[in-house]
């Protein structure tokens, strides 16, 4: 087979370029399938409506004037093909007749906070982010924005807040749904 | 080493590919995989081993992907198979392509054995190579058996129920087999998990091994090349790999890849409801590929019945297996080995028959029921998707039964509605169609004008019953 005729050769370009394109055409043909269900619902944004899911916190009495209570709720996730619950912390403040309600996750990076009561702060151990009892960010601290406060109310004499989760690093407070 | 199917590169492009060939010898091997000489020429009927090939690799990739969504447990693997179908993007597709792919790979590795055979290609000290191949079709039997179970639907668990059935009848061992294959006495979660280890780590994983052995022993051996030439004449018209045999197997994996995808596309891949101990009336039939074995069964009552699970079966499969050693004679014209050829076309015809016969008895005495779980399993998969629900909410009990139901339904329908041997479930009912709560008001008074003609009618249910029974029907889920 050293001497290819003409017609051989072309013959041969043609099976050789055609046996390639058959293959980028079936690998292409699958690619987009194939990526698109990788991402899966990823990309979607939650269909929540517009009706606010208010949690209840307890009744105004139990808070403590000035000092942050860490307050558990419990709240109905979809996550793929179950619906489940689960459990976050809230940080209430009570000053007066109006209340600060803060979500515990980091701004920073998403570990959460605790309060640390020697040091009036709230304290993030993950890189060392303070906060002070008002949510504010305290100098030097890894978080580009202060806590996130969570909406909230009084209905019957009890404190409620409508849980959500934000956007990290960002220097002002973005839903993240 | 000059040869046609390297690519001729000049200038950079020549001197980075220089560069790397030099260190990794891609001129070698490409030499070595591509100009391997066809004798006789190339041929379309060579063409189903690289199919096989084709289609072990798209098995692969939708598998793989399959993984990221699918969870093998009693309590999720079939609420994760729904989701992939009903609310992953193209999940549908993927999941049609792995399960018309497993049909295919069944038909394709037949063809493939069947090609060899009438060539008489395994002669001529491919011994190993053949025994190779016969290792690599069990696998693919092993494939199709073990990922049978994975959906945990009726199909899945009942026809998971009678292969291992027809395990724990092997003498002596068959209770311990059959105990090690479900992992203990009951099917559930670990054994789904042990199908799924074995489905998705363990054959894959012998099967790249066998890949890899049966191609470097078919390189060893060469191509055999057309039975009706001399071996003179067909180094006479050799034809290398490249490209002329890789394009005629490209052209015929594309035709198998057009047909899959257009299936996977135009036909849902068959979901049924989650699998269900309790159902008495389920038809339970194996894959249609199987459909011959399961055939074979019913003429070997009671103790007999090993010789149509394993015996007869057992000594066809070993039969195939060793052809090589026990057909020696070198002649390959098929007009000129009748034994082989007449055999050949025996168990053809003889699975061929079974086939039919077993399609006749279905459709003799079992065409409703089969029709009734096509047109469940349909309506299931239309059906909206209704994530499962096990938040705290969820978990306050559900309302007790009204007496009236007790009184009156639970003796067929069970005391929860769950069903019983003379009446179907309850729970779930709602989603049905015609199956509103004044739907189910009236059909308690009178069955057959909604289509439940089997059910007594209920005079004697008083119709605030009839409304306190329908609405905690409807409260079943
Ligand atoms: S996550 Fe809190 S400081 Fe980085």
């Amino acid at each position: 087979m050293s001497e290819l005729s003409e017609v051989d050769k072309t013959k041969r370009l043609f099976m050789g370029l055609g046996s390639i394109a058959i293959g980028a055409g079936i690998g292409g043909a699958l690619a987009y399938p194939i990526f698109q269900f990788a991402v899966g619902n990823a990309l979607k944004t939650s269909e929540g409506g517009d009706d606010k899911n208010w949690i209840e916190l307890g009744s105004l009495s139990e808070f403590e004037e000035g000092k942050p209570t860490a307050k558990k709720i419990t709240i109905e996730i979809r996550d793929g093909w179950v619906k489940s619950s689960s459990d976050e912390t809230i940080w209430v403040v009570k000053k007066g007749d109006t209340f600060l309600t803060f979500t515990a996750t980091c701004p920073h990076l998403g570990c959460k906070v605790n309060w640390v009561p020697e040091r009036s702060e709230y304290f993030c151990p993950c890189h060392n982010s303070a906060f002070e009892v008002t949510g504010e960010r305290k100098p030097g601290a890894a978080s580009a924005r202060g806590l996130d406060s969570l909406e909230h109310r009084v209905a019957n004499g009890k404190l409620e807040v409508v849980f959500q989760k934000f956007k990290n690093l960002l220097p002002t407070k973005e839903v993240f749904s | 080493m000059a040869s046609p199917a390297i690519p001729q590169f000049n200038g950079t492009l020549g001197k980075i590919y220089d560069w790397v060939d030099e260190r990794a010898g891609i001129s070698e091997i490409m030499h070595e995989l591509l100009d391997e000489p066809i004798p006789g020429g190339t041929k379309y009927a060579y063409a189903f081993g690289s199919a096989l090939l084709f289609i072990f690799a798209l098995q692969s990739i939708t598998g793989v992907f399959l993984a990221m969504y699918y969870v093998p447990s009693a309590e999720d693997a079939h609420k994760s198979v729904e989701y992939i179908m009903k609310e992953v993007p193209f999940g549908a597709f993927m999941r049609g392509m792995h399960h018309y792919g497993s049909s295919a790979m069944v038909i394709m590795v037949v063809l493939h054995i069947l090609q060899i055979v009438i060539w008489g290609a395994y002669k001529q000290k491919r011994e190993l190579l053949w025994l190779v191949g016969a290792g690599l079709f069990q696998l693919v039997l092993a494939f199709s058996l073990s990922g049978y179970l994975l959906p945990w639907d009726m199909k899945a668990y009942y026809g998971t129920v009678v292969t291992v059935g027809i395990a724990s009848e092997v003498p002596i061992l068959g209770d311990l087999i059959k105990r090690i294959i479900i992992g203990g006495t009951e099917m559930g979660t670990i054994t789904i998990s042990r199908f799924f280890m074995v489905h998705v780590f363990l054959l894959p994983a012998l099967t790249a091994g066998g890949i890899a052995a049966h191609l470097y022993l078919f390189r060893k051996a060469l191509p055999a090349g057309p039975f009706n030439m001399t071996e003179q004449e067909a180094m006479f018209k050799v034809e290398p790999f490249w490209p002329g045999q890789v394009f005629k197997d490209a052209v015929f994996s594309l035709v198998v890849f057009a047909i899959l995808a257009y299936m996977s596309w135009s036909t849902l891949a068959p979901l049924e409801p989650k699998a269900d101990p309790s159902q008495t009336q389920y038809v339970a039939r194996p894959e249609w590929y199987f459909l011959f074995l399961f055939q074979l069964l019913k003429y070997f009552p009671g103790s007999t019945a090993i010789i149509g699970s394993l015996v007869i079966p057992g000594i066809v499969m070993a039969v195939i297996t060793f052809l090589p050693f026990l057909d020696r004679n070198p002649e390959r014209h098929p007009l000129k080995r009748p034994f082989v050829m007449l055999g050949t076309v025996a168990l053809l015809a003889a699975i061929g028959t079974l086939h039919l016969l077993a399609k006749r008895d279905d459709a003799q005495n079992f065409a409703a029921q089969i029709k009734a779980q096509e047109e469940e399993g349909a309506r299931f998969l239309k059906e909206p998707f209704e994530p499962k629900d096990t938040s705290r909410k969820a978990l306050v009990a559900a309302a007790p039964a009204p007496e009236a139901f007790v009184k009156n339904c639970a003796v067929c329908h069970g005391e929860n509605g769950e069903g019983g041997p003379a009446g179907p479930k309850l729970v779930g009912i709602a989603k049905k169609e015609n199956r509103s709560k004044e739907d189910i008001v009236g059909l308690i008074e009178n069955p057959s004008a909604y289509g439940a003609s089997k059910m007594p009618p209920m005079p004697q249910v008083s119709a605030t019953d009839r409304v306190a029974i329908a609405d905690w029907v409807h409260s079943l889920k």
